[in-house]
């Protein structure tokens, strides 16, 4: 399974990626940003992607919208401190399978992940 | 003289080649006294030469020759015979590459016998002279050693021969080739007409018999007559070992007479009947167990037990498992065991500096060094972390995007901390579990041991103040203390009465330092 993670927070992707492997996913590609995350996608074609919403350059919530135009089914998760029930509906607007708002622990992260993969496969 | 006799006089029947040619001869004469064919027939029968072995034609020929020119001798070959071909013994060839080694051993050997007896000298690199053709005595070995499976020489097979017959109808015997001389040796097969070595060991090679001996049999010394032991086999050595020669073998080494300042490397045992007087330069790198009657001025390691009947004198000494020298002394240097030493006297009473370390693990020193560092470093992380954590958890949902992300990182770190704490605690349960199979911090003294004497229990270092009467037994507790009983006393003797407790090691006893990590393991 491909993963790609999106934070501009260096330890946050580290976080990410360390919970990943401990599910067994070796596959992951990182990006800072959305402009820069959809530079990579194209070529790293992911299985699922842990999307960051407060980012410099492109935000999560534009990487969405500009992502799903040409990808509907690629599950997505945001993962966020904007926890207002209004974001989150515009996230699951925009896109998103899943939410996760910060601080979340390692568990909570491989549990959201398991459930979105689960969610996106039956 | 009629007609006929004057023919007959004139024919010569000769048988040459042993049988195998018979010529006619007609010798010069009148027309008409020339025989005719029946006359030679007749004096060919008469020399019983056999019809089939008559050449056709050729009687007639002679004849035609001897009317043509009556004044000359004419002869001709009329008969032959058919030579026997002998058979051919069936061979063994030795493989180029062992002639030539066996040339070189003949050429050592020649050589040594040529060498002024002065010019062998110990010290120097074996020998060698300073012609083209110089022998290292030292390293070039007087065996040739075959590994199992080497290609040792071939089998020419032998011909059978055909029988002949001769001009008279006679056979003649073809000598029978005969089955191959060589006896191969049951360490040895054939492959097709291959042969190859069946085990490892020593190539003895004479004029009936070819075979692999594993064990390397010397009857004399290791010298310039041996050079340098390299075999993969057992070696016995009736003699001793001279200075600065070696010594590897992957079998038990046996050496019945003194070893001297040389060098052993074995993978197995080696017994020294007598002993070894290293002088300071003898070396000694066993894989097993090293049973001798004294060691004096060697270094080394040994990988199994050492068993000594009289004396440990001025060595530098490892060994990996017990020491066993209830009747002897250990009298200078250093003797290092990890496991129990059971000696007769440590030290003399010259004050002679000793330094006997029982329990040494050396090995699990830096391990229990990194393992303590890290659950260390670990304990900082965490107790650091606690403190952010539960500032921030206090506040509740009043949280800033940046110190969620942080609350995140510090609630990710409490996790690590944890499964690396738990991690660590294994590496050191493990690590105890093998420490506790490898050591026995036990040294039992029968008789002595004398002012001088430095022993060190593991991390634990006494110096003996005055001579102590034996027996004594020195160990460790669980907790790493050192207790000691004093002949056969069931209660113990407060170390501070016979020694100077120089060093406690406390703080850095690998074995309790790991306990503390992990107090649970065995």
């Amino acid at each position: 399974m491909k993963v790609m993670l999106i934070d501009d927070s260096k330890t946050m992707r580290n976080i990410q990626r360390s919970v990943l492997r401990q599910l067994g996913i070796e596959q992951i590609e990182e990006a800072c940003d959305g402009q820069d995350a959809l530079s990579k996608v194209g070529a790293f074609q992911p299985d699922l992607i842990l999307v960051d919403w407060n980012m410099p350059n492109m935000d999560g919530l534009s990487f969405i919208k500009a992502f799903r135009k040409q990808d509907k089914s690629t599950p997505l998760i945001m993962v966020t401190t904007e926890a207002e029930k209004s974001r989150v509906i515009e996230a699951i607007k925009a896109g998103v399978n899943n939410y996760l708002v910060k601080p979340f622990t390692p568990d909570m992260l491989s549990q959201r992940i398991n459930e979105t993969i689960a969610k996106c496969s039956a | 003289m009629n007609g006929v006799d004057a023919a007959g006089e004139r024919i010569s029947v000769t048988i040459e080649r042993g049988g195998l040619s018979c010529t006619v001869i007609v010798r010069s004469g009148p027309e008409s006294t020339l025989p005719t064919e029946a006359d030679i027939l007749a004096q060919l029968e008469v020399q019983h030469i056999h019809p089939s072995r008559i050449l056709g034609g050729v009687v007639a020929d002679l004849l035609a020759r001897a009317a043509a020119e009556p004044g000359a001798d004419q002869s001709e070959v009329v008969a032959q015979g058919q030579p026997a071909e002998h058979g051919r013994s069936a061979e063994f060839t030795l493989d180029p590459a062992i002639r030539a080694q066996l040339d070189a051993i003949q050429l050592r050997r020649d050589r040594l016998e040529e060498m002024p007896a002065g010019k062998l000298n110990a010290k120097t690199a074996g020998g060698q002279t300073s012609e083209q053709d110089a022998v290292d005595f030292r390293s070039q070995s007087a065996f040739v050693v075959v590994q199992k499976g080497d290609h040792i020489g071939q089998i020419v097979p032998g011909v059978e021969g055909t029988d002949g017959i001769d001009v008279r109808g006679h056979v003649i015997q073809a000598k029978k080739g005969r089955s191959m001389s060589v006896k191969l040796g049951e360490s040895l097969r054939a492959e097709g007409s291959e042969v190859i070595a069946q085990t490892s060991g020593v190539l003895r090679y004479q004029i009936d018999r070819v075979e692999i001996d594993p064990v390397l049999e010397i009857r004399g010394d290791v010298d310039f007559e041996t050079g340098n032991i390299d075999f993969p086999g057992c070696v016995n050595v009736s003699g001793g070992v001279k200075d600065h020669f070696v010594v590897r073998a992957g079998g038990t080494v046996t050496v019945h007479k003194l070893v001297e300042a040389a060098e052993f490397y074995t993978s197995s045992a080696v017994v020294l009947t007598q002993g070894m007087a290293g002088r300071g330069m003898g070396r000694l790198e066993i894989g097993g167990d090293l049973h001798t009657g004294y060691l004096d001025g060697v270094a080394g390691k040994v990988s199994g037990n050492l068993y000594v009947k009289r004396e440990i004198k001025e060595c530098r000494l490892c060994v990996e498992r017990r020491v066993v020298c209830p009747d002897g002394t250990v009298y200078g240097g250093q003797l290092v065991s990890r496991q129990s030493v059971d000696i007769g006297v440590i030290g003399g009473p010259g004050g002679v500096e000793t330094e006997v370390v029982v329990g040494r693990l050396a090995e699990i020193e830096p391990l229990a060094d990194r393992i303590s560092h890290l659950t260390h470093a670990v304990q900082v992380e965490r107790e650091r972390s606690e403190g952010e954590l539960k500032a921030l958890q206090e506040r509740g949902k009043k949280l800033t995007s940046a110190q969620a992300e942080r609350l995140t990182e510090l609630q990710y770190s409490q996790v690590t901390c944890e499964d690396l704490v738990g991690r660590v605690g294994q590496a050191a349960a493990q690590l105890l579990n093998a420490a506790g199979s490898w050591t026995e911090t036990k040294l039992i003294v029968r008789r002595a041991v004398y002012k001088g004497a430095r022993i060190r229990l593991r991390n634990v270092v006494l110096e003996i103040r005055d001579m102590v009467q034996g027996p004594i037994l020195l160990e460790l507790d669980k907790a790493g203390s050192p207790h000691c009983h004093l002949r056969g006393a069931s209660e113990p003797t407060p170390i501070g009465e016979i020694a100077t407790i120089r060093d406690t090691g406390e703080d850095r006893d690998p074995i309790v330092r790991l306990r503390g990590i992990s107090p649970h393991a065995a």
